[in-house]
């Protein structure tokens, strides 16, 4: 019985090629797109899997309350919230802090290498599934002073030698010794670090700081991530409770962080970390469930659309398989075999199809592979059995959904009445509901284009009115630990370089900083976003200022004694007209007074999705982290000559530049890779709405072939022909704009919401868009009106 | 073998009801060899195609070998007839995607007859009807004759009580026709009950028994030899 299913299903699609060809790309396309989400999901679940009795692991979230209002998730705890419910709870098995900041640039007696990693606690090894190749897990980070290495870092440090006993030298830390170096990590882990130091390294470091402290410090929820693994039999819920009763008599009567209300903390299973919510202050790799569920929405609806074609084609297509149908029936099928043979045949389409996209898959990863958010999310993209099981399954699934409706409809059908003259059956006359179909597919592709359209355009506008934008006679170099003047100096003797400039961080990027500034003591102080800039930053950037003076050249300044502010700021602090603001005196961070030197006029400083904002130049040589050199003439040679006199300066590390112009592209290509994806997703949804439309045409051609033949015999040309076979498309077309344009216009306003400087929404952001629907729609309908409006009249007469 | 009882069927859409059948009584014995004459919408086929349970009426009974079909679901009656009727169609039906032996071999595997007596069932079958030759050919690569043929091989491998034929030698010439009309008389001298529909008078003359639809409605019902086609 299977076996004449079978051969049935594999003989009709080769007898209608083209609508095999149709039903099976059309799955295939969106199918491929399927498979990589798949692999992406089952990638994101492959993370922390082999620490042991991984179940029980949680981590330690603060949600800080607001005084504003609301609440902030954190997925760093206090260090001494964690320590507390270690010592005061008994269902604790093991703790192990993680404290961030355990970075910068170690020396062995021949290199110096950066490194980061975290200060870890002793039990470490207890807690988690990593493995030592050499040292002792028991007391590897047990004593101050000790470092574990990951096998890379140990071989970057010593080649072959044997690292364990060796000793690294850092300004902050001092000498570490090299206490155990681990095994490559059995697997993923959201935990990304090239060494590990011993906690009991921190308090001696914390003294040496009187303002940082963090094992003490109730209020410092930012650099501690606090793992523990419960006792098995205890709760998470006993385990939160222990830790509202530590919050409550630790908080009680202490000072908060100047913005917080309170906090609250909670656990959080291993597991859930990756893919997990978005938390602030999150480490690592790994997916956010977020990412995965937009793009597992986006997938639903490329495959629905690719299913819709399926239904729809299979639905008009009935009327040459209900012959076969009622032969069947004549002949002793029941309805559950005829629904049986037709749901085989949906998923043998759909096997075929996963076949097809499994090779669009193959050519499509390593387009995939060069986005830079999924590199971030230490994406592998592999096969292996669970993921072929997977895709296997979800063909499956396919075949069922594109073919319930079809097979449901198809075995209804009494045999007499399928044997009857088909043009009567009630399923014809029913087209009402493929032209929904077909009408929603093409809405929603328009959607799609003009959607894309708008957030093109918006980027590129974006980007070119960025802070740099345009800006390739600019280099930003990293000081790197260098001494400003020093640098400077040094760099200013390269021929091509005209002009030097510097600042603390590069404007129009992501980075900030902030100041809190307050007119009089009096006031509350409001944050602003500041800048370290040097004497030469305004002429070399071409900022106009509108009031007052630049700063002056002070390389040896011991205390801060100028502002330079923008109009906005003004306007923020009450404080007049420009000219009158000249020389008023600002408090910053409660420590020093400044007085107003200069007024700039208002510029973007910040990427477009900000609003224009206060902003706070300063002057302070110590600050500066990047020269921003002024090029003309080759930049190659620059470059070249550039490299020749950083090796001369005795860094450790090779020069770290970029012209200003790819900075800027850089600050934008999360967006751009998100684009991308939602542009590959919309050209699918185009394409399979195509053959949708493809797939009517050819079955109106067919059906209404009689119709076209006495037209044709009493005198029509195939020009009149094929208007009138095109006219219903046409229709159809136009209905999906009319559904389309308003979606989208509220759709793009939104998404032009999030950006303060916007395009406006004119025709140009929705005429490429209809015009290309139309485009297509001609094209593939009219490659088949025409074909029908020229063939022979007579063939399609004798038939009848 | 078959009796109908008060037999109405009508087509409803929005605004009138249009009668095929009106109220239509008729027995059927084993063994006869019956024809069903009358003019194209006469409504000649329904009444086939009730007695084949292949539709139901809209009113009435219908009992075969007394069971009352009438009030069987579609599953019963899919049961009842796929083991008892075979159907012969003026335009064979015959499934284009299969040879003539996978045609011929498709009613088995719905009453799901054992492979090994399926193979034997096909090929007796085939050296009945001189069709082994061509049991690897598709429908289309067959006359007309052969086909319609090949459509009662199939009608006949389920060894059938009766036989429902729907004009089964419309499409063929005269000679075919006569081919077809000998295997049906041989059929019936073995014992099998024969329903055919015809315009033909020819072709009424091989029967015993000619029912005349007017209209919906038996208007005669007489032996062969009272209606006067035998002689011609």
């Amino acid at each position: 019985m299977v076996k004449n299913y079978l051969k049935i299903a594999l003989r009709s699609l080769f007898k209608y090629k083209a609508f095999s060809f149709i039903n099976a790309s059309g799955l295939a396309i969106s199918m491929s797109v399927c498979l990589l989400v798949i692999m992406l999901i089952r990638d994101a679940y492959n993370f922390d899997l082999f620490h042991p009795q991984g179940e029980r692991v949680y981590r330690i979230l603060t949600d800080a309350q607001r005084k504003a209002g609301g609440q902030e998730s954190y997925a760093s705890s206090p260090y001494p919230v964690g320590m507390a419910l270690s010592q005061d709870f008994s269902g604790i098995e093991a703790w192990s802090p993680l404290v961030r900041s355990f970075n910068g640039a170690f020396r062995t007696s021949r290199k110096e290498l950066n490194m980061e990693g975290f200060f870890a606690g002793s039990e470490f090894f207890k807690l988690f599934g990593f493995r030592l190749a050499q040292g002792d897990p028991a007391t590897a980070l047990a004593e101050p002073q000790s470092v574990v290495l990951t096998q890379e870092t140990a071989q970057r440090f010593f080649k072959n030698e044997n690292p364990v006993g060796q000793v690294l030298e850092n300004n902050w830390t001092g000498s570490l010794k090299v206490t155990g170096v681990l095994e490559p990590f059995p697997g993923k882990t959201h935990l990304e670090f090239d060494a590990l130091c011993s906690i009991s390294t921190l308090p001696a470091l914390e003294r040496m700081e009187p303002d940082w402290n963090v094992t003490e410090n109730w209020n410092n929820y930012y650099m501690t991530y606090n793992f523990v693994r419960l006792r098995p039999g205890t709760g998470k819920e006993a385990a939160e409770a222990a830790l509202a009763n530590i919050a409550k008599t630790a908080y009680q009567g202490r000072e908060l962080e100047a913005r917080d209300a309170g906090y609250r903390f909670r656990l959080q299973a291993l597991k859930e970390i990756t893919p997990g919510p978005l938390l602030s202050n999150s480490v690592g790799r790994g997916a956010p469930a977020m990412l995965l569920w937009f793009l597992t929405v986006l997938c639903a609806i490329v495959m629905a659309s690719a299913c819709f074609n399926y239904t729809n084609l299979t639905i008009a297509r009935a009327f040459t398989r209900t012959k076969e149908v009622g032969v069947r029936k004549v002949m002793g099928a029941t309805r559950g075999q005829v629904f049986g043979q037709f749901m085989g045949e949906a998923v043998l389409t759909a096997g075929l199809a996963l076949v097809l996209a499994y090779g669009i898959l193959e050519l499509t990863i390593p387009f995939f592979k060069r986005l830079q958010f999924l590199a971030f999310m230490d994406v592998t993209l592999k096969m292996d059995w669970v993921v072929a099981g997977w895709f296997l399954l979800f063909a499956i699934a396919t075949g069922v959904v594109a073919g319930l409706l079809p097979a449901a409809v198809l075995s209804k059908f009494q045999a007499a009445s399928m044997l009857q003259k088909l043009q009567n059956l009630p399923l014809f006359r029913r087209v009402g509901l493929r032209k929904t179909l077909l009408v929603t597919q093409l809405a929603v592709s328009l959607v799609f284009i003009v959607l894309l359209t708008i957030a093109w355009r918006q980027m590129s506008f974006a980007t070119r009115e960025n802070f740099g934008a345009g800006r390739s006679d600019i280099l930003n170099l990293e000081m790197g630990g260098i001494p400003y003047d020093k640098l400077a100096a040094e760099i200013s003797r390269v021929s091509q370089v005209q002009e030097i400039s510097a600042a603390s961080h590069l404007m129009g990027t992501w980075r900030d900083s902030n100041a809190d500034v307050r007119a009089s003591r009096a006031d509350e102080p409001v944050p602003v976003r500041d800048y370290f800039i040097d004497h030469r930053f305004i002429p070399n950037f071409g900022l106009e200022l509108i009031a007052g003076e630049n700063f002056p050249e002070n390389p040896a300044q011991r205390r801060e004694l100028f502002a330079i502010v923008n109009e906005k700021f003004l306007e923020r602090f009450r404080l007049g007209a420009p000219a009158e603001a000249l020389n008023r005196v600002l408090i910053l961070d409660d420590s020093s007074e400044v007085a107003i030197r200069g007024v700039v006029k208002d510029f973007l400083f910040k990427p477009l999705s900000y609003s224009l904002e206060p902003l706070l130049l300063r002057y302070d040589p110590a600050q500066l982290r990047v020269l921003n050199l002024k090029i003309s003439g080759d930049p190659q040679a620059a470059v070249a000559a550039l490299e020749n006199i950083w090796k001369t300066l005795g860094s450790p590390a090779p020069p770290e530049y970029r012209f200003y112009d790819d900075t800027v592209r850089e600050t934008f290509s999360n967006l751009r890779d998100i684009l991308w994806i939602v542009g590959y997703f919309g050209a699918i949804g185009i394409l399979i709405a195509c053959l949708g439309l493809l797939g009517m045409a050819i079955f109106t051609a067919e059906t209404r072939s009689k119709e076209i033949s006495i037209r044709k015999v009493v005198g029509a040309g195939p020009g009149n022909l094929a208007a009138l076979l095109s006219k219903g498309y046409f229709l159809l077309l136009l209905i999906a704009v009319v559904i389309a344009l308003p979606v989208s216009y509220l759709a793009g306003s939104q998404l032009l919401q999030t950006f303060a400087y916007h395009i406006a929404l004119d025709v140009w952001a929705f005429l490429p868009g209809v015009a290309l629907l139309f485009l297509l729609g001609a094209i593939t309908v009219g490659s088949q009106t025409l074909k029908a409006a020229r063939a022979n009249p007579v063939d399609a007469l004798r038939k009848e | 073998m078959i009796r109908l009882k008060n037999i109405f069927k009508y087509y409803s859409n929005k605004f009138v009801k249009t009668y095929v059948l009106q109220d239509n009584s008729l027995e059927i014995r084993e063994g006869e060899f019956v024809t069903i004459m009358g003019p194209s919408g006469a409504g000649k086929s329904t009444l086939l195609h009730i007695m084949g349970m292949l539709d139901s009426p809209s009113s009435g009974e219908y009992y075969f070998y007394g069971e009352p079909v009438h009030r069987l679901g579609e599953k019963q009656r899919t049961e009842l007839h796929k083991r008892r009727i075979g159907f012969v169609f003026q335009s064979y039906h015959l499934i284009d995607e299969l040879t003539v032996y996978e045609n011929l071999e498709t009613p088995l595997l719905y009453q799901k007859v054992k492979a090994g007596e399926r193979k034997s069932m096909v090929a007796e079958i085939l050296d009945r009807f001189h069709m082994a030759a061509k049991k690897d050919l598709f429908p289309q690569q067959l006359s007309g004759g052969q086909q319609q043929l090949a459509a009662i091989a199939r009608a006949l491998i389920i060894q059938p009580k009766l036989i429902l034929a729907d004009e089964p030698t419309g499409n063929l010439n005269s000679r075919q026709g006569e081919e077809i009309m000998q295997v049906f008389k041989q059929l019936n001298e073995a014992g099998t009950t024969i329903v055919q529909v015809t315009h033909s008078e020819r072709n009424a003359a091989y029967s015993e028994r000619i029912i005349h639809l007017l209209d919906g409605r038996i208007v005669e019902d007489a032996p062969v030899s009272l209606v006067g086609v035998a002689g011609e």
